[in-house]
């Protein structure tokens, strides 16, 4: 069994790692905010990454959208 | 709260590249007394997101839903799903001042007594389970809301308006209906294990325990690996593995109550007794360490 949540700490196949900092539900999506703890960079991402989850659809999908991130991030200092 | 999944392997869709990724574990926070205050705050900020982002969301959404098939809400009941988000809201302010009091006021530290320590987790236990209770009225809530979201779309799309959109947001809702009972199921099965746990470190012999960080540290990350039907078995397990670590002299381990857990699992499936159970895994332990001990020595040498 898998369990994606808080302190929790996944790899891509690229080698990196990242650590969930934070998860939150919305609608039909839960949104993860991850922290690289790889050490180096890997391809062109930053430090922080924020992944969704997708109900209907499954799958993980990579958020780019920068108000969507901010609007997630917003809603995640709000119920802390 | 957290997303769970099978043995499926997962995959992160970035445009046209896709990654796999593999859960390599958690952060690597020992100790379980420490973590029952971040448990708790951790359950209140998830409690918080379930009201103010699913429950208030969902009803908005029956809001406008209703209007568009012509069935306004009232607006006592407006003003009724209002204060219940709202009372939630403050019931959980209430609590996480409870969690941070207790956490101000004990001042549990390496050198607190067995007691004063069994005291604080027992303290945070007990918020754990008023979180969980109000977790599991959200959920409830959002179950209802959710289901009347449903016929509200179904009415819509009856109406003949966007029957394509109508049926995948129905589809959607169940979908996340499903989630919301897994939530309620886990919900349920944290509170079982609490009580357990309660019941343990209530009845426990405190002045038997040599090192408490290293008993309560077993018998939670113990109990965590377990399913409903397991938690009391669990219970009757770690006590013959206490009774093996009083024969034995081992201390408390993490790693090993996982490994005794196999041992009686196993040994009972054979119709083995405790004595035997206990004999088998002290020997195969031992083996374990000395062959260890081998390797690392000829390493060295």
């Amino acid at each position: 069994m898998k369990d994606y949540k808080r302190g929790k700490i996944i790899r891509l196949n690229d080698d990196s790692e990242y650590l969930i900092c934070d998860n939150v539900l919305m609608k039909n999506e839960e949104y993860f905010l991850l922290l690289n703890i790889s050490g180096k960079m890997v391809n062109d991402y930053t430090e922080i990454l924020m992944m969704k989850y997708d109900y209907p659809k499954s799958r993980f999908e990579l958020v780019k959208d920068s108000n969507e991130v901010k609007d997630i991030l917003t809603r995640m200092v709000d119920n802390s | 709260m957290g997303l769970t999944f099978g043995n499926k392997q997962e995959e992160l869709t970035d445009g046209d590249k896709t990654y796999i990724i593999t859960e390599i574990g958690k952060e690597p926070i020992e100790d379980e007394i420490d973590d029952s205050l971040i448990d708790n705050l951790d359950l209140v900020k998830d409690n918080r997101s379930l009201v103010s982002d699913s429950l208030k969301g969902i009803n908005s959404d029956n809001i406008i839903e209703s209007e568009l098939i012509g069935q306004e809400y009232p607006e006592e009941v407006r003003v009724e799903m209002e204060d219940a988000t709202n009372d939630y809201m403050k019931e959980i302010e209430t609590i996480e001042e409870q969690a941070a009091l207790v956490d101000a006021h004990d001042e549990v530290d390496e050198n607190s007594s067995n007691s004063k320590k069994n005291e604080y987790v027992l303290a945070q236990v007990d918020i754990n389970n008023q979180l969980l209770d109000v977790q599991l009225e959200v959920l409830q809530d959002i179950v209802e809301a959710r289901t009347t979201n449903m016929e509200l779309v179904q009415k819509h799309m009856d109406l003949g308006y966007d029957k394509e959109g109508h049926e995948i947001e129905l589809e959607s809702a169940k979908i996340m209906l499903d989630e919301y009972q897994n939530r309620i199921d886990e919900a349920n099965l944290e509170k079982a294990k609490n009580s357990m746990i309660a019941e343990h470190f209530n009845s426990v012999d405190l002045d038997k325990i040599e090192n408490y960080e290293q008993y309560f540290n077993a018998y939670v990350t113990g109990i965590e690996e377990m399913d409903q039907n397991e938690i009391e078995t669990y219970d009757e397990i770690f006590t013959q593995y206490e009774n093996f670590v009083e024969k034995y002299g081992n201390g408390f381990n993490t790693q090993e109550i996982k490994t005794y857990i196999k041992s009686y699992k196993d040994g009972k499936e054979k119709g083995k007794d405790i004595e035997e159970i206990n004999d088998s895994f002290f020997e195969d332990h031992y083996t374990v360490q000395a062959n260890e001990l081998e390797e690392y020595n000829s390493e060295e040498r």
